[in-house]
């Protein structure tokens, strides 16, 4: 599986980089490719817009909005809190991982109201509990 | 402390066997080392950061450690001071209290370049045998030269 994942938190030193850590950790132990882009304090680089178009789906880990997230418009995505990640990130990339399978992600919006993640959504309608209350609760 | 550089922790910034019960005495414990080494130029001021981003959400996290944290205008470089315990300090986190307390400062309006150095200690913090070694240090400089040997640009 490919995935592709932004980081934020609300100070922008600390946790951002420790999700990104604990997601790329946690991909390699599962099998996974992850690139995960950091939009913290200490500058943030765009990731490559090929890296986008070639994963299967993006995982926002963000406490603020997700910077240019048109970018990301048509992917499946899961938008959770920095801190579902530091908690357990394993667990979150293989919830991911199943309902992306399950075809049961939402797609970011092809046009965004403005450019954040004030357009991301919880996918409606498709409630599970237990896995998308541990995700989106 | 490596040549023309300030290291981004030093052994008076370390305390090993904090004694303290509360999250907010562990953090005045570390904020008052960053005042003598002259990181921190108004110790409240500081504190007042710090507990403004605690009180939005706590900063302990699995694997006993608690993150206080500001960019704050009372700190004059990137800085961490480590304090250990045994006991554990309760901050918030749903597995236990922290027996590792790493209290981060950064300058406000810092540029990029200043904050990869706090990014790079972020990233270790998720790492286990890191948090291990840290906590089986006997010393202040041993805690110190790991930060040094272990957190690299």
């Amino acid at each position: 599986m490919r995935i592709v994942a932004v980081t934020s938190c609300i100070t922008g030193i600390a946790h951002t980089y420790m999700a990104a850590e604990a997601l790329e950790q946690a991909a390699k132990k599962l099998g996974h490719d992850i690139t995960v882009e950091t939009q913290g304090s200490a500058g943030s680089t765009a990731m490559p817009k090929a890296t986008i178009d070639a994963a299967d789906f993006c995982l926002f880990a963000n406490d603020l909005d997700v910077k240019d997230i048109a970018r990301f418009a048509g992917k499946p995505f899961v938008h959770v809190s920095v801190s579902t990640v530091l908690n357990d990130a394993a667990s979150v990339l293989a919830d991911c991982i199943a309902a992306f399978s399950a075809g049961a992600l939402a797609r970011v919006d092809a046009v965004p109201s403005s450019e954040s993640a004030t357009a991301v959504s919880t996918p409606s309608g498709k409630k599970k509990r237990g896995f998308f209350s541990r995700l989106f609760g | 402390m490596a040549t023309g550089k300030i290291a981004l922790t030093t052994a008076e910034l370390v305390i090993v066997g904090l004694e303290a019960d509360t999250k907010e005495h562990a953090t005045r414990l570390l904020a008052e080392r960053m005042v003598a080494a002259g990181r921190v130029t108004e110790i409240e001021g500081y504190l007042e950061d710090v507990r403004l981003r605690e009180d939005q959400m706590n900063t302990g996290l699995p694997g006993g450690i608690g993150i206080p944290h500001a960019r704050s205008a009372f700190v004059t470089h990137p800085t961490v001071a480590i304090g250990t315990s045994h006991r554990g300090v309760d901050f918030g986190a749903h597995d236990g209290p922290a027996h590792l307390i790493f209290l981060i400062g950064a300058p406000d309006g810092s540029d990029d370049a200043h904050l990869h150095i706090l990014a790079a200690l972020a990233r270790k913090l998720v790492h286990e045998d890191f948090r291990q070694m840290l906590r089986e240090a006997d010393s202040a400089k041993v805690i110190a030269d790991i930060i040094k040997k272990e957190v690299k640009l």
